[in-house]
């Protein structure tokens, strides 16, 4: 599967949020995003939004420069319009 | 607007804050098998954004003190709630052009309230949503919720009829969906005034016991230091050019205006310095060449008066302010020139400090 990706770095939270969310919009149920982000509070407020609109958030890793790359499963309900 | 959903129940869109207030009304309607979703407007403005995007490790360390509570609301409700962008549109239409006025300082409560309550019509038509609702309580906030306030609200906000506070409902005249018996009335809340009895006894019944504590005081808008230097960057910038990034520096570090074209921040430490540095992009900075004093960025093109000027600052923001002939570095990244300088003087200080309490 390819994994769509959205790329938030510079940008504060919640502008990250609001830019995975337009992106999901655009994927099919199940489907990987994988969000790349500097600012921290990201880690913090991701979980909260999977679980508000009902995606899955899947953990992040590390990118090499030290930027984190986030993946979320984007949910199947109404709740991920 | 839109009265049935596909799943036959009332829809309802509530603007919450995540506080408990607008987490209750939420719950009061959820509880009574209403479908709720949430918004949240972003205007730039909020002082747990800044300290979110300042990341002091103390405070990222702790959870509570950086999440974005309307999120978390949400999370623990199970109802979406979407957070919306509004910075550039708020700054234009509602900070610039109150109709009714400022509070204590560039605060317009009024105003404020009327442009989130319009968008969160807007909102709720898109997704055939027939009420908005909000947690306000009646007489709990002397400029925004006495019974005047929120008729007023309720009128130029386009939702007469529409527009529910379930905390406070038997207070306040009913809603269509209350008449029709859409919504039962009798299950909606009394409460009244500044005491909050009747939350903390709804959030005990909902079992709810994680909720930020009131703050007020959460809106740079009411900040006297903050109104002083936005008033100043509007003086000098076209307002349409004045973007969420710029609202960000705002709320940062010291801000001196040296020219009409040209402005310096230095960080009152060093996280407030690393977001300065990160904010450059391109613009040029200063700082003491040894790095043992604030960075300073600098907005405009400064000419030779205005570098010296600026290492003067370096040198006073600095662990060489007593010291003469301090080695001060500035420009854009890569294209530095080094300067001398001593502090500048206290006096001078006071005549280019901008918001100084």
């Amino acid at each position: 599967m390819t994994v769509a990706r959205v790329d938030t770095r510079g940008l504060y939270c919640p502008v990250p949020v609001l830019r995975t969310r337009d992106r999901l919009r655009g994927l099919s149920p199940g489907a990987i995003l994988e969000v790349v982000a500097d600012d921290p509070v990201v880690l913090t407020d991701m979980p909260l939004f999977c679980r508000s609109h009902g995606h899955e958030y899947l953990g992040h890793d590390r990118g090499p420069a030290g930027e984190l790359c986030l993946r979320i499963r984007k949910g199947g309900g109404a709740r991920g319009e | 607007m839109g009265s049935e959903t596909r799943s036959g129940r009332p829809k309802a869109l509530g603007l919450i804050s995540g506080g408990l207030d607008s987490t209750l009304a939420a719950r009061i309607l959820t509880e009574q098998g209403i479908e709720v979703e949430g918004v949240h407007f972003s205007t730039g403005f909020c002082k747990v954004d800044h300290r979110r995007a300042l990341g002091r490790p103390e405070d990222l360390e702790r959870p509570a003190r950086v999440r974005n509570e309307a999120l978390r609301a949400g999370a623990d409700l199970a109802v979406p709630v979407d957070v919306v962008d509004v910075a550039e549109e708020y700054l234009r239409e509602v900070v610039l052009r109150p109709r009714h006025g400022y509070g204590s300082a560039m605060n317009p409560c009024i105003d404020c309230r009327i442009f989130m309550l319009r968008k969160a019509g807007e909102l709720a038509r898109e997704r055939g949503a027939e009420i908005v609702f909000t947690g306000e309580v009646v007489g709990q906030r002397p400029m925004s919720q006495h019974h005047a306030a929120l008729a007023l609200i309720e009128e130029e906000s386009g939702l007469r009829g529409s527009l529910l506070r379930p905390l406070s409902a038997a207070h306040l005249p009913p809603t269509e969906a209350e008449k029709a018996g859409r919504i039962d009335r009798s299950r909606l809340g009394a409460a009244h005034g500044r005491a909050r009895r009747v939350q903390l006894e709804l959030a005990r019944r909902f079992g709810i016991e994680e909720f930020p504590t009131p703050s007020g005081g959460c809106c740079f808008l009411a900040d006297r230091n903050f109104a002083a230097r936005l008033r100043d960057l509007l003086a000098h910038r076209e307002p349409r050019s004045i973007a969420r990034e710029d609202l960000v520096l705002l709320k940062v570090g010291r801000h001196f205006r040296l020219a009409h074209d040209l402005k310096a921040i230095f960080g009152r430490d060093e996280v407030e310095s690393r977001l300065l540095r990160r904010e450059a992009r391109g613009r040029s900075v200063c700082q003491v060449v040894d790095g043992r004093g604030s960075l300073g960025l600098v907005e405009g093109e400064p000419g030779p008066r205005e570098m010296r000027e600026l290492a003067a600052l370096a040198v006073r923001y600095s662990s060489h302010r007593a010291a003469a002939e301090v080695p001060v570095r500035i420009g854009r990244e890569g294209q530095e020139q080094r300067l001398s300088a001593s502090a500048v003087r206290e006096e001078r200080i006071r005549e280019l400090r901008i918001g100084w309490a």
